[in-house]
């Protein structure tokens, strides 16, 4: 199990409570940040705002992504995200309550690395994130933190 | 009176003075030859007419004087006259004058004794009046001769005296037959009526011009003629005869008659008018049309019959046809009797030279007022176009939204059920533990018919792209999808083969998974279930698929809710599901023009028909 955070940018208490919880009863020990907002994920990942301290070099395992949000939303945050050089491989999973085929589309052409929509079933809910864990912070090879000194 | 009477009474002597008087200023010359024929008298009349002066006469001898061509004629006269032949004193010839013109004379020739001695007079009267004159004349008869026009010459009484070529032609009589016969054999009985009112406008001095009638043919063959008759007066002035010039019209007449016909039986108004603006000839479809009679119509200018709004571009048209123009089509309002206005479309020929135009013209009101009615329902089309695709931008943002924040608290009253259910299970009596499932069941129901419900709307924005699909193909694939998903069913499929349709396939396979599946669904009960999917032709319409079941039926008293959304004949408990699968039926049916029904009857079976367009 990798220690690097995981960012969960959900605006709806609600939900953020019930992906935690998820998160603890699958022995997810990873920091999670929790963005409200667009503007705090972007905030967050760039240092900026009330994270202008923070160090850009230790980018998220993955990100956890809500497409309707506040401020700026998921699809526009993905946009920025791939657009800047720090964030343009960062895995970026959408977890969302829409099922829109043209949600789907939008999210993959802008280079989400997944997208999982979330089932009422806190049964299902809860396997779906079990899954995510076990590919994300297990499986899957996070790309080299310091990608953007090389390049 | 008196000096008449003086003269019978008296009878003085004529001296020879008086008589030299007489000669030296009557009007024809007077010559006298002696021996050879050499002149040793010639009055003034004489020199005057051949140029000569009297002196210069004198020595001169009838050859001197005569043309080339006439002296072996005189000659031969004078050598017969002196061999005491008879012949006429008096002839024609020819002189010359001393400028070398010509001139006709008339000769009279005779013995006189002159100073005592035989002599020879000669009265020489010069005839070149007379000669034009008679050339003219002769010139006018050939005219009238060679004229293809039959000209008639009759007295008062209607005497037939004059008759050329061109009577002979038409009538078919000659010159000979017709002279002195009376002008009416050339009348048809019963045509003979109007000969006397003509005869007594002639007496009265008028001309009768161009008067259209029918006259008769040796034979009795009628024809149609073109008359104009004049009176003929002689030199006083008094009436004393007919003219008569008649023309064949009768190719004419058929022509016309040709024309007309086509003219009043056409259903367009057909319409001749002149370059003054007024209408010459009408066919009596105008007046079914507008309801004017030709006489009104053609009273005034056309243009005031026109629409105010349409008089300018009618001048204009009218000025381009003056100029030459062909108008090929034209539309303009006309004002009908009733005060209403009328569309008509015009096709238009100007024929320059007679001033005349030459229009068909048709009412177009229906047709423009279809056209209108056309034009309105477009414009209103688009607009509720535009006000669906409002409508539907507005559905999308709804749909959208349903999806994502109806679910959201779903997932909350789910989830924090399911917390308390693990997290306080040792404080929960199974009473409570019992409503926090049915919580959880009904969140779980209501998350099933949000997606229905957005299922159905997609079907009806779904983009369709018909193309030919192989429902049978389509019918077995679903079949073995359900056969993968219910291993332990027991059904027997029977699909016909073959069976294709025109339509949009994605819309298709979610049609026939819903009838399929709702046949295994409802049929579950059955130890053998029994699944067809087939179709057959109707007499008239499209052909009829169907798919038929064993399964529980239904109660044809409920038929008509069916397809209703949210419409259920069995509780969910019995056979699961929301009651929205057959609506998606119907709308994506509704979709392909087509049309869905069901038989049945409780606990029989089922059949879902449908059709395509």
């Amino acid at each position: 199990m990798k220690n690097r955070t995981i960012l969960l940018v959900e605006d709806n208490p609600d939900d953020v409570k019930l992906t935690l919880r998820a998160l603890e009863h699958h022995n997810v020990i990873n920091e999670v940040v929790v963005a409200p907002d667009g503007v705090e994920a972007l905030d967050y990942l760039f240092s900026t705002g009330k994270y202008a301290d923070r160090d850009t070099h230790k980018m998220p395992e993955v990100v956890l992504l809500d497409l309707k949000l506040p401020k700026i939303d998921g699809l526009e945050v993905l946009r920025q995200l791939r657009a800047d050089e720090r964030t343009q491989l960062l895995p970026v999973v959408i977890l969302t309550s829409s099922k829109e085929e043209q949600d789907m589309i939008d999210s993959y052409r802008l280079g989400a690395n997944s997208y999982v929509r979330k089932p009422v079933d806190f049964n299902e809910f809860t396997e779906a994130i079990r899954q995510l864990k076990l590919y994300w912070l297990i499986l899957n090879e996070a790309p080299p933190l310091k990608i953007n000194e090389r390049s | 009176m008196k000096t008449n009477t003086k003269k019978k009474q008296h009878n003085p002597k004529v001296t020879t003075e008086d008589l030299k008087s007489l000669v030296e200023n009557a009007n024809d010359g007077f010559v006298v030859a002696k021996g050879e024929g050499v002149f040793v008298y010639a009055n003034k009349r004489m020199a005057e007419m051949t140029g000569y002066r009297v002196d210069e006469l004198i020595g001169l001898t009838i050859r001197d004087l005569l043309h080339p061509n006439e002296f072996k004629k005189v000659m031969d006269r004078y050598k017969k006259r002196i061999a005491g032949k008879s012949i006429l004193k008096t002839y024609e010839s020819v002189f010359v004058k001393k400028n070398g013109e010509s001139l006709p004379v008339e000769l009279t020739a005779a013995k006189t004794i002159w100073q005592g001695e035989p002599a020879d007079l000669g009265i020489i009267r010069d005839i070149s009046e007379r000669k034009s004159r008679d050339a003219e004349i002769r010139q006018l008869a050939r005219i009238v001769e060679s004229s293809d026009d039959a000209i008639i010459g009759g007295t008062l009484d209607g005497t037939i005296f004059s008759w050329n070529h061109g009577a002979e032609r038409l009538y078919g009589y000659s010159e000979r037959e017709i002279k002195g016969q009376r002008i009416t054999v050339l009348i048809p009985p019963e045509r003979r009526d109007e000969h006397p009112g003509i005869l007594s406008k002639i007496k009265n001095g008028e001309v009768i011009d161009h008067y259209e009638t029918i006259r008769m043919r040796k034979g009795g063959k009628r024809i149609n003629v073109s008359l104009t008759a004049s009176p003929i007066k002689d030199a006083s002035g008094k009436i004393v005869g007919v003219s008569s010039i008649a023309r064949d019209v009768t190719e004419r007449k058929l022509f016309e008659e040709e024309r007309d016909r086509f003219f009043n039986i056409s259903l367009d108004m057909l319409c001749i008018a002149g370059f003054d603006g007024y209408f010459k000839q009408l066919n009596p479809s105008w007046l079914k049309t507008l309801g004017w009679s030709n006489e009104e119509l053609m009273s005034k200018p056309y243009l005031e019959f026109v629409h105010p709004d349409d008089r300018r571009p009618t001048v204009e048209t009218a000025t381009d046809l003056a100029e030459g123009q062909i108008i090929i089509t034209f539309d303009n309002r006309y004002l009908c009797k009733d005060g209403s206005y009328k569309w008509i479309s015009w096709n238009s020929i100007p024929i320059i030279e007679e001033k005349l135009i030459y229009a068909v013209a048709r009412d177009v009101t229906e047709q423009t007022k279809a056209q209108e009615e056309i034009e309105k329902l477009n414009k209103e089309l688009e607009h509720r176009t535009i006000e669906l695709e409002a409508i539907n931008k507005e559905l999308e943002a709804f749909s959208y939204s349903v999806s994502h924040d109806l679910r959201a608290p779903l997932r909350s009253i789910d989830g924090f059920s399911k917390i308390l259910l693990d997290d306080y299970e040792d404080t929960l009596n199974d009473e409570g533990k019992d409503c926090l499932q049915r919580v959880r069941a009904a969140s779980q129901r209501m998350a099933c018919l949000i997606d229905d419900m957005l299922k159905l709307s997609h079907i009806t924005r779904f983009e369709m792209r018909r193309q030919p699909v192989d429902l049978s193909k389509l019918a077995s694939e679903i079949i073995s999808d359900l056969k993968t998903a219910h291993p332990d069913r027991n059904v027997d499929f029977k699909i016909r083969s073959g069976v294709t349709a025109n339509v949009d396939p994605h819309l298709f396979r979610i049609v026939l998974e819903n009838l399929i599946g709702n046949a295994m669904k409802f049929s579950s009960k059955r130890p053998y279930g029994k699944i067809e999917f087939g179709f057959f032709k109707q007499e008239t319409g499209p052909p009829v698929y169907f798919v038929r079941d064993n399964g529980a039926g239904f109660d044809m008293n409920f038929a008509y809710k069916l397809f209703g959304v949210f419409q259920r004949l069995h509780s969910s408990s019995e056979f699961p599901g929301t009651g929205v699968g057959l609506a998606t039926v119907q709308r994506v049916i509704n979709r392909h023009r087509g049309r869905v029904w069901a038989e049945g009857a409780e606990d029989k079976g089922a059949t879902f028909f449908f059709t395509t367009e």
